[in-house]
């Protein structure tokens, strides 16, 4: 590209093209010169450029704060149940039933922010996938069923699984994503009915849209937005464990992948979570070429 | 000629926070491990003590039999100590066992790439670490053999 400079003396980027045509003998009939100012379109990949630095660099800072997060957190908390659990040991005999039940308190509020602190770390920890490779549905399912077999065995929960496709997508993102849905369709599940899903995908151009169906208590459509929020739950503590990060970290993956996600429901009626994933991926990180 | 009394197995185990030092001192009396476990502060005092130089020149402790290792220490922290003791002949047959705070990937990796025997993330309950030194104790020193 050259620089031109206009009669105003800004400074224009301008990409040159010429060819010659020649007339059918082989003389010289015509030059045909193309200016293209491609000024904005410089400007433009420039910004896209310093974006995507910028970009690197705060995943990396989050890395870096969840790493410290998750290592630096953890020390005092492992000292507040280990010193009350000793506390304890020695002098409980002296301590009345109400102190001895705040003592329970506070080592249930420790473990509760252990586990927070484990899923915060987990959940910043799905970066941009590095690689997409075809991804057989089925197979993966498999894997998060076999994972899930303790959760399916408490609940007496049976997982329908419709034959899938194949995908381009990162396996260890997708399974976590699948784990977390199908857990959770076994999880909120109504008391005396045990849970039943039913997990199909369709093919629609470029798309596949994937659903995992279940017959559980279900929730208000005017919190479909709140449920993917992190650390965000519809029940009480006391209610149905579980820090509220699943639903944040599926649509976190599914945004990686440039699909999305979106959930149906009723309370009592059970709850229906539709993934919608391209196919194919053909560029795994966007590229700004330096022209 | 006085006879050797069979030696006992010691431990000694390198970390920067007293109270880590007196909460595992704690649990491994509760496991009822009979293995005398020293602590050392950071990593050059455990290489000291285990060279018997420095600050151990004038009473060089036994070679343990165990290695129990922080990774995040000041002066040397517990990566530069692995590639000390992996370098040193004298040292490198000693189990080396990364006993720390930290569950991160990358640190398991590193560890393993640099030559642990054993990576372990210190539990949150006092309880589960009372388990853990238990069960660490009867695999080191009853079902695995170690050179003498």
């Amino acid at each position: 590209p050259h620089t031109f400079v206009c009669k105003d003396g800004t400074q224009r980027d301008v990409l040159l093209s010429a060819t010659r045509e020649q007339t059918h003998q082989g003389g010289y009939l015509r030059s045909l010169i193309v200016l293209q100012d491609v000024t904005e379109l410089n400007r433009a990949q420039a910004e896209l450029k310093l974006r995507s630095e910028e970009l690197e660099r705060s995943n990396l800072d989050l890395e870096q704060f969840a790493y410290a997060a998750s290592h630096d957190l953890q020390e005092p908390l492992r000292k507040i149940t280990a010193f009350l659990t000793i506390i304890q040991e020695d002098d409980g005999d002296r301590l009345s039933e109400e102190s001895k039940e705040y003592f329970g308190y506070v080592q249930n509020a420790a473990l509760r922010m252990k586990t927070l602190v484990s899923d915060l770390l987990n959940f910043s920890r799905v970066q941009r996938p590095r690689a997409m490779t075809p991804v057989d549905l089925n197979v993966l399912m498999h894997h998060v069923l076999s994972d899930l077999s303790l959760r399916l065995e408490e609940t007496s929960g049976v997982v329908d699984v419709l034959s899938l496709p194949t995908i381009d997508a990162d396996a260890s993102q997708i399974r976590r994503l699948l784990q977390n849905l199908v857990d959770n369709a076994l999880k909120f599940h109504r008391p005396e009915h045990p849970p039943q899903v039913r997990i199909e995908a369709t093919e629609e151009g470029a798309w596949c849209h994937l659903t995992v169906a279940d017959n559980g208590i279900g929730f208000d459509m005017k919190y479909a937005d709140r449920i993917f929020g992190v650390f965000k739950r519809l029940h009480g503590r006391g209610s149905y464990n579980g820090t509220g990060i699943g639903l944040a970290l599926c649509r976190r993956i599914v945004q990686y992948h440039g699909g999305s996600i979106a959930v149906w429901s009723q309370p009592e009626q059970g709850t229906t979570f539709t993934v919608r994933l391209p196919i194919h991926h053909k560029v795994t990180h966007p590229t700004v070429s330096n022209t | 000629m006085t006879q050797q009394p069979p030696q006992i197995l010691t431990v000694v185990m390198a970390d920067d926070d007293p109270l880590e030092h007196k909460l595992v001192q704690r649990a491994w009396t509760k496991a009822r491990i009979c293995n005398p476990l020293f602590f050392v502060n950071d990593g050059q005092e455990l290489m000291e003590y285990l060279r018997g130089t420095g600050r151990y020149v004038s009473q060089p402790p036994p070679k343990p039999g165990l290695i129990l290792l922080d990774l995040n220490m000041p002066v040397m922290d517990g990566r530069e100590v692995i590639e000390a003791i992996h370098a040193d002949d004298d040292l490198n047959t000693i189990p080396l066992i990364v006993l720390t705070g930290s569950e991160v990937e990358q640190d398991i990796l590193k560890s393993y790439e640099l030559g642990v025997n054993s990576f372990i993330t210190k539990p949150i309950t006092f309880e589960n670490l009372v388990l853990v030194l238990h069960d660490l104790s009867r695999y080191w020193f009853e079902l695995v053999r170690l050179p003498t």
